[in-house]
């Protein structure tokens, strides 16, 4: 997430997806797809996502993530609705967020979240994840704060992991693959505690969201397949066993032994056959 | 000595003189096996295919897109319960070791296992018995301070022969040895061999080829291939 574009957008947001579908005359290469998730972070609304003006997304739940979608690099209309509200009319009502124009690039990983400001109103965030590979056993864990709550710092296992994040940012470390004891303080006092396992060659992206503490929750997007192998395996140094390509100093002496047994026995099984 | 005896040590010689090098070129583990494992990458980036949506009632359907709750709550410890490998047998070349579980060390390369008799297990890939991709099990050739080490007899390792992999669950794996191979350290291409993705394999690797004190010792790694039995 080394960028986000705060969509200004007023209602409950959402967004995105397979407009692939939608828009199948542009048989992009896959390399140049860009990948896209659909967080839904606003608690106590289900909601429908439009794209392109197409149903996308139904019945989508707060704490729901959706995708990862492969689309073509492109802008995409995203518009969000009240699911009660289509659902009783009976067709597509009228736009809760959006509709917003939201340009995705290729080769990116995009996480449109829908969520609170600091001060409980609705919008959306569309988060650049990172993806940029990472050394043999080491994790990166992302902190996105989408909750209606004031600045925060994280600590990881008691040491401070980001020193201050604020509402609608994101912010990222890389450490040891291991599971950390996370926590979120605010004030001082460390107002939230969860345990998160950080996996090597992923990127785990916490989201806190909701309003603290009434609806406060966190969800969990992985992205894997970051991993680097080792760099080798260091697995002998005594040189005791020869399987190189240097032939044994056994063999050798085998050799000389049997040139030896071969010269003196043909010399004297010729010598033998001329005297008879 | 019998001119029959002058004959038999001519013909013996003659034999060693051939078969020497012949024995010595043959159970070298320079390379042996299919050379290339049908390895068929799946694409996982979740791309849409399949046929064009059809319109039903006035909202229309909305495409089959994966969906998950992601609380938190529901994210299961570290590949958590997953069984993880305990003891490495290759009953045909008498290699028996407790498997530990091994990391990156600072330099990043593999941790081996400080003990030499010990395998370790590659923590960071997959597991024996996971769906996809490599499980590493990584040994000691040997070592300056503890002689032969649990891997020491691996070139020896023919195609055909098992692998048996005791699990923390209980549960025993088998293996079929389909290749075994010497490769230059230098450039070795380890993303290979580290991988989650393909169809599930055994790798074990450790130490070959020449052993140059002067240029780091040991040339290779020798990589031994084995698929589910």
């Amino acid at each position: 997430m080394r960028s986000r574009r705060s969509a200004a957008l007023i209602g409950a947001a959402l967004i995105l997806a397979p407009a692939a579908v939608f828009l199948s005359a542009s048989p992009a290469g896959a390399a140049s797809n860009a990948k896209v998730s659909v967080f839904h972070g606003i608690p106590g609304v289900d909601v429908n996502v439009y794209v392109n003006g197409k149903i996308t997304l139904t019945d989508f739940k707060p704490g729901a993530m959706a995708g990862p979608l492969s689309l073509p690099a492109g802008t995409y209309k995203v518009e969000v609705t009240s699911y009660a509200a289509d659902k009783a009319a009976g067709m597509k009502t009228a736009d809760v967020i959006g509709p917003a124009n939201i340009p995705v690039k290729g080769g990116h990983n995009y996480t449109i979240a829908a969520h609170l400001t600091t001060g409980g109103k609705p919008t959306a965030t569309v988060f650049d994840n990172d993806i940029s590979m990472l050394a043999a056993g080491k994790g990166r864990v992302t902190v996105a704060h989408i909750a209606n709550a004031p600045t925060v710092a994280i600590t990881a296992n008691g040491g401070t992991l980001i020193k201050s994040l604020s509402n609608p940012n994101s912010a990222s470390a890389v450490v040891p693959a291991a599971t950390y004891k996370v926590g979120v303080v605010a004030g001082g006092a460390t107002v939230f505690s969860t345990s998160l396992p950080v996996a090597a060659g992923v990127n785990t992206i916490v989201f806190a969201y909701g309003t603290y503490p009434a609806t406060f929750a966190v969800a969990v997007q992985k992205i894997s397949g970051l991993g680097s192998a080792p760099m080798g395996v260091p697995a002998g140094e005594a040189g005791l066993a020869n399987d190189g390509s240097s032939f044994p100093g056994y063999a050798w002496v085998a050799m000389i032994l049997a040139t030896i047994g071969a010269l003196f026995a043909g010399r004297r099984v010729l010598a033998g056959s001329r005297q008879v | 000595m019998s001119r029959r005896g002058w004959i038999l040590l001519l013909v013996g010689s003659l034999a060693a003189l051939i078969l020497v090098p012949t024995g010595w070129a043959i159970s070298r583990p320079d390379a042996a096996g299919v050379g290339q494992l049908p390895v068929a990458v799946t694409p996982s980036d979740g791309s849409l295919a399949g046929p064009p949506q059809t319109e039903s009632g006035p909202l229309g359907t909305p495409p089959p897109i994966p969906t998950y709750q992601a609380d938190i709550s529901g994210q299961a410890g570290p590949a958590a319960r997953t069984p993880t490998p305990t003891r490495l047998t290759i009953a045909s070349i008498a290699v028996d070791a407790p498997v530990e579980i091994v990391g990156v060390a600072p330099d990043g390369t593999v941790a081996i296992p400080r003990n030499a008799d010990h395998a370790g297990w590659y923590q960071y890939g997959p597991a024996p018995g996971t769906a996809a991709g490599s499980a590493v099990i990584v040994g000691h050739r040997d070592s300056r301070t503890q002689g032969r080490g649990a891997l020491y007899n691996l070139g020896a390792v023919n195609l055909g022969d098992q692998i048996r992999i005791r699990l923390s669950g209980g549960q025993t794996l088998t293996y079929r040895v389909v290749e075994r191979r010497l490769y230059l350290k230098q450039g070795l291409p380890w993303a290979t061999f580290f991988t989650g993705q393909g169809p599930p394999r055994l790798t074990v690797i450790t130490c070959g080829g020449d052993y140059i004190a002067s240029r780091g010792g040991y040339q290779d790694n020798l990589i031994v291939t084995a698929v589910p039995a």
